[in-house]
């Protein structure tokens, strides 16, 4: 347990947001040990919900002032272990945050606070005939800073591009307090893209307060077939025949039977049980084009041993498929009482071999292996079930993601599409990375953050080496829940 | 090619390397001599920037030029960034893909340079820019010492994005070396419409444009003299650009509907190249670049009208014009600021260059930059002096 906040840090800490702006009980704290990664979990010393840019920029002044650690939490759905308080500290929630400054249709963007959550602000946009394009599957609680943070992607980010492609600007209170603004409505602005490298920086380089992001307009029409296939290989090869003939779907999502059964129970769409995989193959864009692409998608699907492809057929039933896709982390709750989501990439060529890899671990070591992910990119999410009880599960789950993970490295592909490195990838960096590659980015991160004291132990591992678990647990008290 | 001069800087030395050996050992030697140095690309922009500040050796960079792997059905491609960018697109024109960026004199234009300079065309609408693409890098520091980002997948968030940073950061954090790209499959059919336009309905069309139904990869405005001209592009399969041109036709009033017309495939062509091409015209002495807020843009071309020809990308605020002198240069950086934006030199004799003609307006986060600079390249190797704030 984290030491007991002192008592000058809470005293100085409640004239700037109020005794209602912060939480210091322990029973409190519990609940801001973790995020959506649950293994490692380390209480903070104080969080704090601040709902202007000025307060953040107290808070950070004092927390330099007494030296205390600080960092950002969004929703606290991270699956990478980014909202972790590694040391303690003083934790700064945005969810106060969520105003949504402006909507320049005009212009095509919008200006919004942190704690927006991602869903409002399409769905603030709707009626106009835009939408903000990254829509993770979380995207009814993730934030818009949350987002930036993670450079998060979904399933249309396929042909839409990843959050990075998205944000034009923002606001950030610096690790010493200092207010800068990067980027905004106007492209090519002169100097380096900050913008570009705080996207993805996983909270490292400072508290993200404003955010200008694009507005992309709906496209008129979409096409959602869902190809059913005997088994996994099918589909992934046609994900492959796909990709190469030269459509580029909105989304190719596939799911297997594993995932099916736990989505079918809670949603009643009418899956196939006894099919090996389906894949949700969506084309959109001007109308007139649609019947075309989608003609040539039901006929690769078909060659490739399709059992049969559905159509939606209205935009209820569309929707429908995708609230199942976009719950069935959810509902995979039905299945084990604790499961881990892994999230790898490969070239998408590589997908059938990957995915015939991830069934020999999942015999290996005796532990169900469900799979729901972004086919279309590459972006495997391996759902490991287990039952966290049970210590030699955990040590088994644990040795098969790892395995998943140098996998999607052989394979020329990466350990983290989205989800982002956190404290939970902090291993794979050297693997990915030289000792020169990493040394670089410190470099880049001192920039920012020189005495990291924002966000401490994200990212970048902290030595260039690859550290044993031994290790990592005398060094990193957040991290001992972890071995 | 041998450089004469950069921006009035006459090199110490040249070399041309041929691998990545050859170029780290150039930089360690200039290093330790406190040289500076200056990488070299299709020599299609060395004139863009601040005059160089310290005496330092040239590099030409188009001797790494390997082709490292195109692994085509994953549409990725992995390439020493000395590779000019038509010799690119022609390797992927043979799988059907491109990388739709309009690099302006792609015959001369490297990968590299194209990249510290940021370099984009008309199919910006639609496709976005350079930094869309780039989804690994390699870079060479001030020891000589390479280091990269990313990798070889589409989708990939382990490690900062330099490669974010390195687009549009005029070769000043270190030399780009390799690069990966995600490139696109060609549209299965374009179509290129040209509407001489009276400066009266201008505004008329820009709202029709505005919320038309089709989808335009490229809107393109050129006014030259009393001239007004609109360039609207369409690419998509045959049956969705073939509505996409009927149903603009519809959506304007007779009166212009006259006047639009569809180009042929080789004047389609001849159009492209020409509006590609026209930020690196050498017919006049100054040449900017100015980039608004989008809805601006008619509004900052009528200001910066009647001095020389101007290009204006729509939908992206990005104005490109020609000019006989800098005299005009404060007025029109005055207006950029006024209209949202910045306005920039990509060509100026040097004796008339000084920091706010070729630079602007300076960035709020200008001093994180420079942190950003000194802590990537402390000893001030690469470029230096040529940047924002003169960095
Ligand atoms: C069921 C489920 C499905 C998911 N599906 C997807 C998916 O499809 N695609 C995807 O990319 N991710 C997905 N995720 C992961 C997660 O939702 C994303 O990473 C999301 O962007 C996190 O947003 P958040 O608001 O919850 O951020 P948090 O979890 O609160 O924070 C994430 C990181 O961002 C930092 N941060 C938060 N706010 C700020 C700020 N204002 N300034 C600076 N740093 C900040 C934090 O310090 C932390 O490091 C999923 C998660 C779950 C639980």
């Amino acid at each position: 347990m984290a030491p007991a906040a002192s008592s000058t840090l809470i005293d100085r800490l409640r004239p700037i947001v109020g005794a209602g702006g912060m939480l210091t009980s322990v029973s409190d704290l519990m609940v801001y040990e973790c995020d959506g990664f649950t293994i490692e979990k380390t209480p903070p010393q104080v969080v704090v919900f601040p709902t202007t840019t000025e307060q953040i920029v107290q808070i950070v002044k004092l927390c330099n002032e007494l030296n205390v650690p600080f960092l950002a939490r969004g929703a606290g759905t991270s699956l990478a272990g980014g909202c972790v308080p590694v040391g303690g500290g003083v934790m700064i929630g945005l969810s106060r945050m969520k105003k949504i400054l402006e909507m320049n249709y005009e212009n095509r963007y919008a200006i919004v606070e942190p704690g927006v959550v991602n869903k409002w602000l399409t769905e603030a946009c709707r009626d106009a005939g835009f939408h903000y394009a990254p829509d993770p599957s979380s995207q009814g609680a993730c934030t818009i800073g949350g987002n930036v943070a993670t450079n998060s992607g979904g399933p249309h980010t396929l042909k839409y591009g990843v959050t990075v492609n998205h944000i034009l600007g923002v606001e950030m209170v610096m690790p010493d307090g200092r207010v800068i603004v990067t980027g905004g409505p106007a492209e090519d602005n002169p100097g380096y893209d900050l913008t570009g490298v705080i996207v993805g920086s996983e909270g490292t380089f400072g508290i993200v307060s404003k955010v200008w992001v694009r507005l992309t307009r709906n496209p008129e029409s979409y096409r959602t077939l869902l190809g059913v296939f005997a088994t996994v290989d099918d589909a992934t090869n046609t994900i492959s025949e796909i990709i190469g003939s030269g459509i580029i779907p909105g989304a190719l999502e596939l799911l297997d039977q594993l995932i099916l059964g736990a989505v079918e129970q809670a949603f009643k769409f009418g899956f196939p049980l006894d099919a090996g995989a389906v894949l949700i193959m969506e084309v959109d864009g001007v109308n007139a084009g649609l019947d075309d692409e989608a003609a040539r998608i039901e006929a690769i699907a078909m060659r490739n041993g399709a059992r049969e492809v559905r159509r939606a057929n209205t935009e209820a039933e569309r929707l429908l498929l995708w609230k199942c896709r976009k719950q069935a982390f959810g509902a995979v709750g039905r299945l084990a009482p604790s499961y881990c989501t892994q999230d790898g990439v490969v070239p998408r060529t590589k997908l059938p071999e990957m995915l015939r890899f991830i069934r020999n671990v999942s015999e290996r070591h005796s532990l169900k292996i469900a799979n729901v992910f972004h086919a279309g990119d590459g972006n495997l999410h391996p759902i490991i079930l287990f039952d966290e009880r049970d210590a030699d599960q955990v040590k088994r789950v644990f040795e098969a993601s790892h395995e998943i993970l140098d996998q999607c490295i052989a394979l020329g592909g990466s350990v983290t599409g989205e989800h982002g490195i956190g404290v939970e990838k902090l291993d794979f960096m050297p693997k990915l990375f030289s000792p020169t590659d990493l040394g670089m980015m410190v470099r880049l991160r001192d920039a920012f953050n020189p005495t990291n004291i924002c966000s401490p132990n994200k990212m970048l591992p902290t030595s260039g080496g690859c550290a044993e678990p031994s290790q990592i647990s005398a060094a990193k008290p957040g991290r001992r829940a972890a071995v | 090619m041998a450089v004469s001069s950069i921006d009035g800087l006459i090199p110490l030395k040249q070399f041309s390397p041929g691998s990545a050996e050859e170029l780290s050992a150039i930089i360690q030697t200039a290093n330790a001599a406190g040289q500076a140095v200056y990488p070299v690309g299709g020599q299609t922009m060395t004139g863009f920037g601040l005059p160089p500040t310290k005496p330092g050796v040239a590099v030409d960079l188009t001797g790494l030029n390997q082709v490292i792997d195109y692994p085509a059905r994953d549409m990725t491609i992995t390439v020493q960034a000395g590779i000019r960018i038509a010799e690119l697109q022609a390797i992927l024109a043979k799988e059907n893909q491109e990388l739709p960026v309009d690099v302006p004199l792609p015959d001369r234009a490297t990968l590299g340079g194209s990249i510290a300079v940021n370099a984009s065309g008309p199919r910006r609408f639609g496709y976005g820019t350079l930094r869309d693409y780039v989804i690994g890098i390699s870079l060479m520091n001030d020891q000589g010492e390479t280091f990269k980002a990313g990798g070889r997948v589409v989708k990939n968030v382990a490690g900062y994005d330099l490669m974010k940073l390195a687009t549009g950061s005029l070769g000043t954090l270190g030399i780009i070396t390799q690069v990966t790209l995600k490139v696109k499959p060609k549209a299965g059919a374009g179509e290129w419409l040209v509407l001489p336009c009276p400066e009266g309905d201008v505004a008329t069309v820009i709202a029709i444009l505005g919320l038309t139904r089709t989808r335009p990869v490229a809107v393109v405005l050129k006014a030259d003299g009393p001239n007004r001209e609109f360039t609207v592009g369409y690419e998509d399969n045959p049956p969705s650009v073939a509505w996409q041109v009927k149903q603009l036709r519809e959506e304007l009033p007779d009166s212009l509907r006259s006047r639009l017309g569809v180009l042929p495939p080789h004047e389609a062509e001849k159009y492209r190249v020409t509006q590609r091409d026209f930020p690196l015209l050498e017919t006049s002495p100054v040449t900017f670049k100015a980039n608004v807020v989008p809805a601006m843009t008619w509004e900052f071309v009528k200001r910066a009208g009647g001095l020389g020809p101007v290009e204006a990308l729509f939908g992206n605020g990005i104005v490109f014009g020609h000019l006989p002198d800098v005299e005009a240069v404060p007025r029109l950086q005055a207006a950029a600021g006024e209209c949202g934006g910045n306005l920039v030199l990509l060509r100026c004799p040097t004796a008339a260059k000084t920091l706010a003609r070729v630079w602007g307006r300076p960035a709020g986060d200008l001093e994180l930059m420079r942190a950003v600079k000194k802590n990537l390249d402390p000893q001030n190797l690469f470029n230096p002096g040529r940047f924002v704030g003169g960095i």
